[in-house]
């Protein structure tokens, strides 16, 4: 059986193939303009709804209205700035008179204080007294803080002298902070 | 094998007539394939950077929002009083006048008399003493007379004093002691003024700080008022 007879003219052929090209090219452009406006409007929303601009506007609102607390700004940064010295200060500073009112509670009554000196890192103390015990005793209370870790680390027992006249022992030592 | 093909302008003519109806499709398509190339895509891309402008500008908003509350709901006058208490705790220049004060009003509270007294002064001094902390500061040698428990509560005494001060040796004798103190101030440097940088209201710490140096304040006027016994002869004015 044969199956290549073609009944139709060669014109034909060709204005039915031309037909369905134009068709085809007639949806792409259409589809196309239809693409490009949609894509057009849809970017023209979406940018004026992200557009910094309305922002803007409100941030100079904003800047106008802080302008007239300027004062009150510099005043709150300076006090700011004030408070962080101040902190600084007060976080390194020494309390002495806790520090001297350790030692000093520490001596006994009958022990006198020829001298006391304290710096950051040292105390100076030089004694006298008619009681060695009393001495001893100041001296373990002394040593009683370096086991404690309380201002001193170590101590160093500078000189001992004793006045056979009056009956007196002196003594003079030198601790090293922590 | 090569083909030699001439195409003159009936034949252009013919193509056109025959194709007319497709070539204004294709030229619809093709402009606005450049319509998309050139004017959309470049939009889309500027998308991501409009929304990082935005979110910036958004975050400037809420700073400069935050600011504006804070500063409209700031009290001037208690932040004026804050302002004169911590520059009083640390002034901007060397306070002469504070200085002799906060030692007399020490001397009066323990009991102890003043003697003489040296200010060291000046660059020189200073760029030879050993500080931690880095402020500049004032330094003041006093001779004091008057028991242990009285030294002791004249260091006391200047502790808790303003313009803020610290001892830096103490040498005790039988009833005199040579104290050094250095008192400290800080020159105000300008402050820029940044609109869009969050302004920090003062922490917990900053406001126990100040209310700390009020008590002291508070300690020294009274003093002031009701001065003890004592302080008329120690008083060194």
């Amino acid at each position: 059986m044969k199956t290549d007879i073609n009944l139709a003219s060669g014109v034909s052929v060709e204005s039915v193939s031309k037909n369905k090209a134009l068709k085809i090219l007639r949806i792409s452009a259409i589809f196309s303009i239809i693409f490009i406006t949609a894509i057009s409007i849809l970017l023209f929303l979406l940018i004026n709804q992200i557009s910094p601009e309305k922002v803007k506007k409100e941030e100079n609102k904003i800047l106008l209205s802080i302008k007239f607390l300027h004062e009150k700004q510099a005043k709150i940064a300076i006090v700011n700035s004030k408070v962080a010295d101040i902190s600084k200060i007060l976080d390194s500073r020494i309390n002495y008179e806790s520090e001297m009112n350790s030692f000093l509670e520490k001596i006994p009554n009958d022990v006198s204080i020829n001298s006391f000196e304290i710096d950051k890192s040292k105390v100076a103390i030089t004694i006298s007294s008619n009681s060695l015990s009393s001495i001893d005793k100041m001296l373990n209370s002394f040593f009683e803080m370096i086991s404690k870790k309380q201002i001193i680390k170590s101590i160093t027992i500078q000189s001992i002298f004793s006045d056979p006249k009056s009956g007196n022992y002196g003594l003079s030592i030198k601790a090293n902070k922590l | 094998m090569k083909e030699n093909t001439n195409i003159d302008i009936n034949t252009i003519k013919i193509l056109y007539k025959k194709y007319k109806e497709h070539l204004i499709y294709i030229l619809v398509i093709f402009i606005t394939i450049v319509l998309f190339l050139f004017t959309v895509l470049p939009r889309i891309a500027d998308l991501s950077k409009l929304n990082n402008e935005r979110k910036i500008e958004l975050n400037k908003v809420s700073i400069l929002k935050n600011n504006l509350d804070l500063l409209s709901n700031l009290d001037d006058s208690l932040l004026s009083s804050q302002l004169l208490i911590v520059s009083s705790a640390l002034p901007s220049e060397k306070d002469f006048e504070g200085v002799l004060n906060a030692v007399s009003l020490a001397s009066g509270r323990s009991g102890a008399s003043l003697g003489d007294y040296e200010f060291q002064v000046g660059d020189l001094f200073q760029r030879s003493s050993v500080k931690t902390t880095g402020f500049p500061f004032l330094t003041l040698v006093v001779n004091i007379k008057g028991t242990t428990s009285q030294i002791v509560k004249f260091v006391g005494s200047l502790f808790k004093s303003t313009p803020i001060s610290e001892v830096t040796s103490i040498m005790q004798n039988t009833n005199s002691a040579t104290i050094s103190i250095v008192f400290y101030y800080k020159t105000l440097l300008p402050i820029p003024l940044n609109d869009s940088t969050q302004i920090v209201p003062l922490s917990e710490k900053g406001k126990e700080i100040i209310d700390t140096l009020s008590s002291w304040r508070v300690g020294s006027l009274s003093q002031t008022e009701v001065p003890v016994s004592s302080t008329s002869s120690a008083s060194p004015f």
